[in-house]
């Protein structure tokens, strides 16, 4: 099952990466700087959902522990915000993978 | 009018009461998460019944992978969070693992849903922000009940 799922998602992987391998009318510095533009970019965003995800778990557990009635109330804001900071990684990833399959510049 | 209304109220109470039936049934134990999820199943819905109408083609595709792939998100994302905080039973590793695999198999859809199905960028980032709508919704409602208290 895992060495099957690895399979496909490598299969996955390098089909992607053929479209930006094959894009033979576009200058390679071109090509090269859009993959640095997105692996920043990524990296920016999963820095900072990282951060703010882990301040909000931490707040929940210490909630908890403090006070393990209000589980409930800590579990929907907690909720409420992880759905808000994730969407804003999910919209980097969309950006990043704009910039890397469907750029409209190039 | 008033029996007209009264009719639609007690279908919207009885579809509300069997969502929440189905999802408690999945494990969603808390009522105020089982609300926020019903929520973002019904606003999904009408979102992508207003894109049906008006729209086709990429925009239609985007908006439906858009909230289809967030509403996924966020019912797993409840699951976990309940699971993580309010029960507090079982090993917490395959939880983690589950949740690393959900933001994969999000990055693996938009993928495909940017570059084989040349989805609109536009409506498919509609779609993901229903989600931000349906906590928006949910956060106003909160702050008119706490003033009604007050």
């Amino acid at each position: 099952m895992r060495k099957t799922l690895f399979v496909i998602l490598n299969t996955m992987f390098l089909v992607g990466l053929a479209s930006v391998a094959f894009a033979a009318e576009v200058a390679p510095e071109v090509v090269s700087n859009i993959a640095l533009a997105t692996a920043i970019g990524m990296g920016v965003a999963a820095f900072g959902t990282g951060i703010g995800q882990g301040l909000g778990l931490k707040g929940a557990c210490e909630g908890t522990a403090r006070n393990p009635e209000a589980s409930g109330k800590i579990t929907v804001t907690m909720l409420i915000g992880l759905a808000m900071i994730e969407s804003l990684a999910i919209y980097a990833l969309v950006i990043n993978l704009i910039l890397l399959f469907a750029n409209p510049f190039i | 009018m008033r029996k007209k209304e009264s009719v639609i109220r007690g279908y919207l109470g009885r579809t509300n009461r069997k969502v929440e039936v189905f999802l408690n049934n999945r494990g969603l134990i808390i009522p105020k998460v089982r609300v926020l999820v019903r929520n973002q199943i019904y606003l999904s819905i009408l979102g992508m019944l207003i894109f049906w109408i008006f729209f086709s083609g990429s925009v239609l595709i985007g908006f439906v992978t858009g909230a289809v792939l967030g509403t996924f998100n966020f019912y797993f994302l409840a699951k976990l969070i309940q699971e993580l905080v309010h029960i507090k039973k079982g090993a917490v590793t395959p939880l983690l693992f589950s949740f690393y695999i959900r933001l994969g198999l999000t990055a693996l859809v938009l993928f495909f849903s940017i570059v084989y199905w040349k989805a609109n960028i536009y409506s498919l980032l509609i779609g993901l922000s229903v989600v931000l709508l349906n906590v928006l919704i949910f956060g106003a409602t909160l702050v008119g009940q706490k003033v009604k208290e007050a």
